[in-house]
């Protein structure tokens, strides 16, 4: 069981960095599954930077059967969260829910975890 | 200012048809518009002549070795239209500087193909960017199309199935 913590500074570079992350410990990932983590971790950095406050934190677990990905900040969890795209907001969710094998929240919205499952 | 760097390409006669814009990590609007600031006043978008007086080359240059490029945004002037070429990483960070450059297309009513091909990362941001643009030429007539894109795009596009919200440029034979 690999277990990585890592803050992020509250700036757009840290969805690249977000990114790498996924690249560096998603182990066990085949390459396309690899780019789906890696979608889904910027998306949840991606909302954290719009709607969250203070550092972002984001931990990455794997084992031999999974790989969890969660994404933390400082704010209050007051924004509603729920996989409805409108015009301009929701996507980033809708993609987590459509590509992730689970997902949820904790605290309100201020933990977004999503899992995805190896192949055997 | 160290993050990102501009330079531009198009070198003979007085209007360039070609220029380009690179951007590093974390330069967002800053960069833009602190270059925009140090250019002065730039009718028609960026009008960059390649041996420009106004701007520093050595401290452009400078700029250019210290950090890799992730995003870059090309314009290529075709018949009748402009090719927009995104390369790179489209995500929160460059999504606003997309959609301010095909505002400014719009402006002056140019034809433009957003062509997508050359993006290895695109998020739900940029993918809004360019949703807003096509949009924004469904209601007012801008000749606006966008290329079928690399497999990033495809796999973006076809997971929130925005296709038909898109105006797809033909495929070509």
């Amino acid at each position: 069981m690999n277990d990585h913590t890592v803050n992020l500074p509250r700036e757009a570079a840290s969805l690249r960095a977000a990114r790498e992350l996924i690249q560096i410990h998603g182990v066990g990932l085949s390459a396309a599954r690899l780019g789906d983590v890696g979608l889904m971790a910027s998306e949840l950095v991606s909302n954290a930077l719009r709607h969250g406050r203070g550092v972002i934190t984001i931990r990455i677990t794997s084992g031999p059967d999974d790989v969890t990905v969660e994404v933390a900040d400082e704010g209050h969890g007051e924004v509603a969260i729920a996989p409805t795209p409108g015009v301009f907001g929701g996507w980033g969710l809708r993609l987590v829910d459509e590509l992730a094998d689970a997902w949820g929240a904790r605290n309100g919205s201020t933990r977004v975890w999503f899992c995805v499952l190896l192949e055997p | 200012m160290t993050r990102g760097c501009l330079g531009a390409a198009g070198i003979g006669g007085s209007r360039p048809s070609t220029w380009v814009l690179h951007l590093g990590p974390g330069s967002v609007g800053s960069t833009w518009s602190a270059f925009a600031r140090r250019l002065g006043s730039l009718p028609q978008s960026l009008r960059v002549a390649a041996s420009s007086d106004r701007v520093n080359l050595d401290e452009m240059s400078t700029l250019l070795n210290t950090e890799p490029l992730h995003f870059e945004v090309i314009d290529l002037r075709e018949p009748a239209r402009v090719r927009v070429k995104l390369r790179g990483e489209l995500d929160l960070a460059t999504a606003g500087l997309v959609a301010d450059h095909l505002r400014r297309l719009c402006e002056r009513r140019d034809a433009v193909v957003l062509d997508l091909d050359d993006l290895t990362f695109i998020d739900a941001a940029g993918m809004r960017a360019i949703l807003g643009a096509a949009e924004h030429a469904a209601g007012d007539g801008w000749a606006f199309t966008v290329t079928r894109g690399s497999s990033a795009v495809r796999r973006l596009f076809e997971l929130l199935d925005v296709d038909r919200l898109l105006p797809l440029e033909a495929e070509a034979s």
